[in-house]
């Protein structure tokens, strides 16, 4: 039940633009079944969407294990609502599905700082030396690492957007149906939060862009 | 998950690209038992259950209550003793005045026995002394008196 894009694979197949808006032609018929329970209905939705849960989850500087708990909360969630009827099929799932990955990771990192908050009083009343949560965990790829650094100083509507578009996967018509904006305001923010991100990453580089093409 | 980054400039379709390798990076973390431990937890959730409110005593609230109660006390006093200073005289002072009304027949009978036995003063006294509440004197059949004919 492998994620077909979580390899990291590089090659130029990857960069091709893809189709992010339909993940999968049979949503509906997906839904469906998931409503009536079918355990394989489940298994699909889950391989299309738990890793790019997951990976938003980690854009949001979350530890692995946080991720995963926020991953398989956002699925039982959707599980009881979808069960329930109360996912209605006129809106967008994958945004509806972010949204409540939204409000997850946004109660882990309250959970998780309340959690580090006490860890640091214990760690400079033992005068022991501590990690930050905040710290990017090192990769072996450094310019990815650079770029969670610099990422992890964005301000944090910057960081959604760049979370959201990159790290969930999502289109912009379902990140603008997600945040309640036009598809034209989604597209200036993430405008706005990359080229912050290259300002960080390239300081005192002016030079300014080519027109879009 | 590699998106389409037509609308960026090449610059910024650069590091949208470095992104999403930071993304497939992320994505690729978790073992290979991540999906069956996301759809079990999907498989096996349940609704929980609605929450009842639960009453719980507090030191703030029973002080609350007991000083409403003192307050309904003190209050319901105040109305019981004003009740009963406006209506009824109290079962001491009843007595207190049949007794003195009691006195003042007998004296009037021994003043003139003849003019106060046709006027039911007799009868009178025997109902105020069995009386458990005060009696009138208009139970007196005073239209039988000819006080003129007494003085």
């Amino acid at each position: 039940m492998a994620e077909p894009r979580a390899s990291g694979n590089r090659d130029r197949a990857d960069q091709r633009p893809a189709a992010p808006e339909s993940p999968t032609p049979d949503l509906p018929s997906l839904l469906a079944a998931a409503r009536r329970g079918e355990a394989d209905a489940w298994a699909s939705l889950v391989s299309i969407y738990a890793r790019r849960v997951y990976a938003f989850a980690r854009s949001k500087r979350l530890r692995e294990d946080e991720a995963e708990e926020v991953a398989q909360s956002v699925f039982a969630t959707v599980s009881i609502k979808v069960q329930q009827g109360a996912y209605d099929e006129r809106g967008s799932f994958e945004a509806w599905l972010f949204q409540i990955a939204a409000n997850r990771v946004r109660d882990a990192l309250r959970k998780s700082r309340r959690a580090h908050a006490a860890m640091d009083a214990f760690r400079d009343s033992a005068d022991a030396p501590g990690r930050s949560h905040a710290d990017a965990e090192p990769t072996d790829d450094a310019e990815i690492d650079g770029l969670r650094r610099a990422l992890a100083d964005l301000p944090e509507p910057d960081r959604e957007i760049i979370g959201l578009r990159h790290h969930a996967g999502m289109s912009f018509k379902h990140i603008a149906a997600m945040l309640g904006v036009p598809v034209g305001t989604a597209l200036a923010r993430h405008h706005r939060a990359l080229k912050k991100l290259r300002d960080s990453l390239e300081p005192g580089d002016n030079t300014p862009d080519e027109t879009n093409p | 998950m590699t998106t389409d980054h037509d609308n960026l400039t090449p610059r910024e379709r650069a590091l949208a690209q470095s992104l999403d390798r930071s993304a497939a990076s992320f994505r690729a973390e978790p073992d290979a038992g991540f999906e069956s431990r996301v759809l079990a937890a999907a498989m096996h959730a349940e609704p929980e259950p609605p929450v009842i409110a639960t009453i719980r005593p507090r030191v703030h609230s029973l002080l609350g209550v007991a000083a409403a109660a003192v307050v309904l006390l003190a209050f319901g006093a105040v109305a019981l003793v004003s009740m009963r200073g406006a209506g009824a005289p109290p079962a001491s002072a009843v007595v207190a005045q049949s007794e003195d009304v009691l006195d003042d027949i007998d004296a009037w009978l021994a003043l003139d026995d003849g003019v106060f036995r046709r006027a039911n003063l007799t009868t009178f006294r025997a109902e105020l002394e069995s009386a458990d509440t005060p009696v009138s004197f208009d139970d007196v059949g005073q239209s039988d008196i000819d006080l003129e004919e007494w003085m």
